[in-house]
């Protein structure tokens, strides 16, 4: 369960104060693949930062299945992020000068696996996202939406109880943008991951169970 | 696939810019070990030069100030303990242009062979050298130096003895024993002497510019030291005797200042490329601020980012170190088996595997301060900022 009570995020900009987020409290079920949505500046990147452990409150608490991450350290919070959350960036960020396998495998070089249960997990997870014969392919010779499969599989290669996205369709043409939503839903479907997704997309709505809607900082409305 | 692989991976990033700094480092490297063996060349020159039982006789305020007269041969000759004296004097011949300078000396032919007997002269030439009036005997490197071949005949000018011009036939090579005789241009005094006869009026002959004495033991080298200079003390022209190593580290001392300020500059090259490194560690950081963010999104950690990065340039540093000390180690020390006149000034370094060694750290010195400041400003990136950048 992702819980936010009373969240605010203020940053300094010189002598200005900037509210990025208000008075924010939410509750995300385990296992539910929730939309962050709404217009440029509206605090969806930043509500994400801190569901991810990326960012601290200015006030307010953040807990992720009953751990609290206010207060931690930021090697307490980098451990924590390896191992309860999967990352997807709008750009893939794939590692250019590895193959789609060695990018899987980035993640599990901060875990104590030996080196044949890495290569199962990354095999795996490349199965799951349905790039298993393109393995040795580099960034470079994949396309978009494959190269966010491969993306998609390095998040959840380390099998992370919360994945979080940030507009995984925003470089994807159409028919790319459907096929990583329906993978992302098959996801929380069969794996029970909790995704939490922030999107311009509006066909996201479709492929999600609940979306929030923010503006100015302040969530306005939730859809289910 | 490991860390390891991830830094391989990384450097070969940008193939021509990893290959080139690592050069860069080589290059330093291999000049800061020439530099800090450079004193060793003085150390060699003394230890392939001297003999433990010669002294060497000269004006008492300087070679160069004045001569002594060839009388004085004679009288050294007769003191205890001395085995052997020849004499040499400074002839100061050029043969194209004063900057191709090269010592060329008239010896005394009848005692020259027990007087420089470690050159173990051929007596055939020797006899030759004897006979031959205008003959000279030539070191190899003077000799390949001026394109000159055993039988040509060559004309020395001169601006010290009344601008004398004299023609020298080469009869033979003087051996190569040791860094100094590669240069020397040796021929019979009596040429020179004849030489100078029409310059009677003004005192021209009859001077020598040094005189080379062997004792018996070296126990004996100062009591004869003390003779020889009590003895001409209160002449005309008074003595200065020293053993060949004083003698030879004295004239060598004069050339401290150059030897510093070399180290000087080789220490300045070494920090100009820790700022090229430097800067090339900046760049390559820069140019992946964005995979860093992601790294430390997924849960990398701060140390873990640095000792990353900071390996990449360690690794460069450290191949470029060897690059560096392993053919400086194999050229510099190339004179050391053997003595070779066509190494030219290399033959004199004797680079020690200590000198590696630091060689190595120093590399790795270069590594460190070029990595450190751009990895560290990694690792502290702060990664809501980083990715919103990316984003």
């Amino acid at each position: 369960m992702i819980t936010l009570q009373q969240v605010s995020r203020v940053y300094r900009r010189g002598a200005d104060e900037v509210h990025a987020l208000e008075q924010i409290n939410l509750a995300i079920p385990d296992g539910t693949f929730v939309a962050l949505m709404g217009p440029s500046g509206s605090g969806k990147s930043t509500l994400l930062s801190l569901i991810a452990g990326l960012d601290q409150p200015s006030s307010g608490n953040v807990a992720i299945n009953g751990q609290m991450l206010s207060g931690l350290s930021e090697d307490q919070l980098a451990a924590w992020r390896a191992a309860h959350v999967g990352f997807v960036f709008q750009f893939y960020n794939l590692i250019p000068v590895l193959s789609a396998a060695e990018n899987v495998e980035v993640p599990l070089l901060l875990t104590r696996l030996s080196k044949a249960a890495r290569r199962q997990h990354v095999e795996t997870a490349l199965q799951i996202v349905g790039l298993a014969d393109r393995q040795h392919h580099r960034p470079n010779q994949l396309s978009g939406g494959e190269q966010q499969r491969v993306a998609i599989a390095r998040a959840v290669v380390v099998d992370p109880d919360l994945l979080v996205a940030d507009e995984p369709t925003g470089d994807l043409d159409a028919k790319n943008a459907d096929d990583i939503l329906d993978l992302l839903r098959r996801l929380k479907n069969e794996f029970h991951k909790t995704i939490v997704m922030v999107t311009h997309d509006p066909r996201a709505e479709r492929y999600v169970d609940q979306t929030f809607h923010l503006d100015k900082g302040v969530l306005v409305k939730k859809e289910e | 696939m490991s860390t390891w692989t991830l830094i391989r991976r990384n450097l070969g990033r940008n193939r021509a810019r990893t290959v080139l700094t690592t050069l860069a480092v080589a290059f330093s490297i291999f000049l800061v070990c020439a530099v800090i063996t450079l004193p060793s060349v003085r150390t060699s020159i003394l230890e392939r030069t001297m003999n433990a039982r010669r002294l060497v006789v000269h004006h008492k305020f300087g070679l160069g100030y004045d001569n002594l007269p060839v009388a004085y041969a004679q009288r050294v000759r007769n003191l205890p303990h001395v085995t052997a004296v020849t004499h040499l004097t400074w002839f100061g011949g050029i043969y194209s242009e004063a900057k191709d300078f090269f010592p060329n000396y008239a010896v005394d032919s009848e005692t020259i062979e027990e007087g420089l007997s470690e050159y173990q002269f051929d007596p055939v030439v020797l006899d030759q050298f004897k006979k031959i009036r205008n003959s000279a005997l030539v070191g190899v490197r003077t000799m390949e130096k001026f394109g000159w071949k055993i039988g040509d005949e060559v004309t020395l000018r001169n601006s010290v003895w009344f601008n004398l011009s004299l023609m020298f036939k080469i009869i033979g090579e003087v051996p190569n024993v040791n860094p100094m005789s590669a240069t020397l241009f040796l021929f019979p005094r009596q040429y020179f002497e004849e030489a100078l006869r029409p310059y009677e009026q003004f005192n021209a002959g009859g001077w020598i510019s040094m005189l080379m004495v062997m004792v018996d033991k070296p126990e004996n080298l100062k009591t004869v030291i003390t003779t020889i200079d009590e003895q001409f003390r209160n002449s005309s022209h008074p003595t200065l005797t020293a053993t060949q190593y004083e003698f030879t580290a004295n004239y060598l001392s004069s050339f401290d200042g150059i030897i510093q300020v070399v180290m000087l500059v080789g220490f300045l090259v070494v920090a100009s490329i820790v700022l090229i490194a430097a800067n090339t560690a900046a760049m390559s950081v820069r140019e992946r601020i964005g995979e860093v963010a992601v790294l430390k999104t997924i849960g990398f950690r701060r140390r873990t980012i640095f000792s990353l990065l900071l390996s990449e340039a360690l690794l460069i540093a450290v191949l470029g170190g060897l690059l560096g000390v392993i053919p400086a180690y194999v050229v510099l020390n190339a004179g050391k088996s053997s003595w070779s006149p066509f190494l030219g000034p290399l033959t004199l370094f004797l680079m020690p595997v200590s000198v590696m060694i630091q060689g190595i750290f120093i590399a790795l010195f270069v590594g460190i301060l070029a990595g450190v400041i751009p990895s560290r400003g990694a690792a502290r990136l702060n990664v809501a900022t980083a990715l919103r950048q990316i984003a």
